[in-house]
């Protein structure tokens, strides 16, 4: 039972952390983004390109699988993937703004196919790994006791990785001014621009923290499952799912909602096997669609 | 006659999606609902008839109906559900039933057989026509008549009061809010008749095959019918019909353009490509013709 | 002396074709409270809000002291000296009374401190979340938001409304004391009497155009303002 719970903190790692970037967008950008998936995958792809241009950097640190190289290129990877998102913003959402959520969920849609196919023709469909140093588990509980509980040092990296980002990003919402600006946006966009707040700077703002988040958690689902074209389309159910249980807007919803998601996923695997991943995402949407349309913590209608 | 016989095929395909794309038109073009598990829907359709037909001995045209009645459940389920929520959260739920259909067809092999799917599946009139060029031509004109019945059906429906009212729903939500609770009534309706349609474009397409396995339906699908939409033109069903015979033909032209440039072990890469570009295609309409080459009915 | 506010022959509306205000007109002196009063639908709101720039204006222009400020964008609107208070959702309701003032106080590089001095029960409040706040102590709350920037123009969208007679004066009286601190004064209201009594000049508003512009001791006795509201042509 503490296995089923630990493997599905390590998934709700990751949705958590594309959780937030797309809970952002929904709440300040206004439309449902069906590309975030994508940025998690090219996230995940650009820093598999970056740490291979650095082969003497890929030696594992200590017992992890992975070298300083695979660090490094998380960063940059972030930072490319902040301006894919600002890319895509500026070429294609920006200009169908004024026709309404809906259109931009249309080409959102658009966008995420061609980003994805544009990957699976420059990447082909083998999935890849960041590196073939196979990771031991370590025994943290033995079998013995409720079927034990083990992890991968790797695992544990993301956990904490994770929880070490969100209390960043909570302490920077909470207490920078842009973070502030972007939290008022979000409520009431009009009273936010009397304010003085500008809504463009607040918009970039929003998609490259959405971008740089989702490229850590493509790295994160990289390191501890594989890369693979789809994991961006894979994803994106479990995203939407972890946004609309937390309530669109609220990062410590997404962050609880991305671990619940996983925690579902990863009960579901036990009891239904591991082909019905995805349809836990689902029953999970229908489930607070039916309870709580609103989330647990939305803060907008 | 390979030609002939190419053709038949080719306006069969086109036909049955334009019948799933006049049910797309009626949710999006004259309901403004955004569904993006298009997908799902037909699936539903083509698996329903295609199991009562071929494991349980149901007549072809049980098997259409019952396809339909199940799609348009699914629907109502849905439509229940999120129609009166914000806007984006019928996209993200369709989008998760087209998942989950997916997931479903694949694992639960017993019910639907899995990745490999559901085989000898019966075509309507066998009996007397035997299979070849006569029984393509005869179940192009079954579609053909059925898809003629539900265009002009459409059309009607679109003119009728009721149809009146969908669009002021559409153009002004604000005043036909003041009509009450019938706002939510009108587009489940909507919602449930297109997802109807869905559900047998699937039957249909599952006994012209005479198989069907979860591949038939991915997302891919769904992309194919908004692109017909999309360059035909929403809240138009002629542009709807029209759409989704362009679209297709443009489909297939491009299919065989790059099957011939690119070698045969990268035909996925080729598929990507394809993609790719209706991708390019769809954004460009959007920004440039975002009402598609026919025009709506206003 | 150059005028506070200048507003010429101003068309704007949310619709390109379908201006809501109709070659407005209005001057505002420096130190003065002017009220726009008028029937509903008159464009009173749109008015104000145009020369805020949340609406778009199509025709005309908006002076600040001078400065052409029609197509300033919204949000540069209290840089330039002008701050808006809209009539609804006017506070950030899952925020607290400070966590609003001081967000304020940041984007525009100010201090929340001089605005408590004039708003001390929002001091005693400020922990207070500003969604739980009562009709009155959340206007106030909208009113101080705008002077953080301290503005040299405010600009109020039906302050009164929602509130009940006594808040309402409070809220009134409140304003005196902005104004009398050099403030120019420019709001919309619905209650006419209360306009009247507070404000120094008032302009009626009807169909996008201003019809009457006079002091108010003399609107007070005028019986076309009553005709205007009442809709028999002047």
């Amino acid at each position: 039972m503490f296995q089923v719970v630990a493997d599905g903190l390590i998934i709700g790692s990751v949705i958590s952390l594309g959780a937030i970037g797309l809970s952002l967008t929904m709440a300040i950008v206004r439309f449902s983004n069906f590309s975030h998936g994508e940025l998690l995958a090219w996230g995940a792809y650009l820093a598999l390109i970056v740490s291979s241009l650095m082969p003497s950097t890929a030696t594992p640190i200590g017992p992890f699988s992975f070298g300083w190289g695979l660090m490094v290129s998380m960063f940059a990877s972030a930072a490319g993937t902040a301006l894919l998102a600002l890319l895509l913003d500026t070429i294609l959402f920006r200009r169908l703004r004024k026709q309404g959520s809906i259109t931009l969920v249309i080409a959102s849609f658009g966008a995420a196919l061609m980003l994805r196919n544009v990957l699976l023709f420059w990447q082909g469909g083998v999935p890849q790994y960041y590196s073939q140093n196979l990771q031991i588990a370590m025994p943290v509980l033995p079998r013995s006791f409720h079927g034990g509980l083990r992890f991968t040092p790797d695992q544990l990296l993301v956990l904490v990785l994770t929880m070490a980002l969100v209390t960043g990003l909570h302490l920077f919402l909470r207490y920078s001014v842009l973070g502030r600006s972007m939290r008022a946006t979000a409520l009431n966009p009009a009273l936010a621009r009397v304010t003085g707040i500008d809504p463009e700077r607040v918009l970039r703002a929003s998609w490259m923290m959405g971008g740089a988040l989702a490229a850590v958690a493509g790295v994160f689902a990289g390191i501890t499952v594989q890369l693979r074209p789809t994991m961006g389309v894979d994803l994106l159910l479990p995203l939407f799912a972890a946004v609309i249980l937390g309530g669109i807007g609220s990062i410590w919803g997404a962050v609880l909602g991305g671990l619940l998601v996983g925690l579902a996923e990863s009960a579901s695997v036990t009891l239904a096997g591991a082909e019905y991943r995805e349809a836990a995402a689902f029953a999970v949407l229908i489930v607070i669609l039916m309870v709580r349309p609103n989330g647990l913590f939305g803060e907008k209608a | 006659m390979p030609v002939l016989s190419y053709a038949s095929f080719f306006l069969v395909f086109a036909s049955i999606y334009a019948i799933i794309t006049l049910g797309l038109n009626l949710q999006w073009g004259f309901t403004g609902l955004f569904n993006v598990g298009v997908s799902g829907f037909v699936a539903i359709g083509a698996y329903t008839s295609a199991l009562l037909t071929a494991r349980h001995g149901w007549p072809v045209a049980g098997g259409l109906a019952a396809a339909a009645l199940l799609s348009g459940l699914a629907g109502l389920f849905v439509g229940t559900l999120v129609l009166r929520l914000r806007r984006d959260y019928l996209a993200i739920t369709t989008f998760g039933v087209a998942v989950t259909i997916q997931v479903v067809a694949n694992n639960a092999t017993r019910l639907t057989g899995g990745p490999f799917g559901v085989q000898f599946i019966p075509k309507p009139m066998e009996a007397w026509l035997g299979t070849g060029l006569r029984w393509n031509l005869a179940y192009l004109a079954l579609v053909l008549v059925l898809l003629g019945v539900i265009y002009l059906a459409l059309e009607k429906l679109v003119n009728s009061p009721w149809g009146r009212v969908l669009r002021a729903i559409r153009e002004d939500e604000e005043t036909a809010l003041s009509v009450g609770k019938r706002v939510f009534l009108f587009r489940l309706q909507s919602f449930v008749m297109g997802s109807m349609l869905m559900g047998l474009g699937g039957a249909l397409y599952a006994h012209f095959l005479g198989f069907i396995a979860p591949d038939d339906f991915l997302p891919i699908l769904t992309f194919q019918m908004w692109a017909m939409l999309i360059v035909g033109g929403a809240g138009s069903n002629l542009g709807a019909l029209m759409g989704a015979f362009l679209v297709w033909g443009f489909w297939t032209v491009s299919g065989g353009l790059l099957r011939g440039w690119i070698p045969q072990a990268d035909q996925a890469r080729a598929a990507a490509l394809q993609v790719v570009l209706i991708g390019l295609l769809i954004s460009g309409m959007l920004v440039a013709r975002p009402r598609g080459l026919f025009k709506s009915k206003g | 002396m150059v005028d506070a506010l200048v507003i010429e022959a101003l068309e704007a509306g949310y619709e390109p074709g379908l201006p809501i205000v109709r070659g407005a007109s209005l001057n505002v002196q420096a130190g003065e409270i002017v009220a726009v009063i008028g029937p509903n639908g008159a464009g009173k709101s749109s008015l104000v809000k145009a020369v805020a720039g949340l609406v778009p204006v199509s025709a005309g222009r908006n002076l600040l002291f001078g400065k052409d400020i029609t197509r300033t964008p919204a949000h540069r609107m209290v840089f330039e000296g002008l701050a808006f208070v809209p009539q609804t959702e006017n506070v950030f309701v899952n925020l607290s009374v400070a966590e609003n003032l001081e967000l304020a106080a940041a984007v525009v590089k100010g201090d929340a401190q001089p605005v408590y001095e004039v708003f001390p029960d929002l001091y005693r409040q400020r922990r207070d979340l500003a969604g739980r706040l009562s009709g009155g102590q959340r206007q106030m709350l909208a009113v101080a938001r705008g002077l953080i920037a301290r503005p040299r123009v405010l600009i109020l969208d039906e302050p009164s409304a929602g509130l009940s007679p006594k808040m309402a004066v409070q809220v009134f009286a409140k304003l005196r004391e902005v104004r009398d601190s050099g403030v120019t004064v420019l709001l919309v209201e619905q209650n006419v009497k209360a306009a009247l009594a507070l404000a120094d000049r008032a302009a009626v508003l009807v169909e996008g155009k201003e019809r009457i512009v006079a002091r108010c001791a003399d609107l007070l006795n005028d019986d076309r303002v009553a005709e205007l509201y009442l809709g028999r042509r002047t």
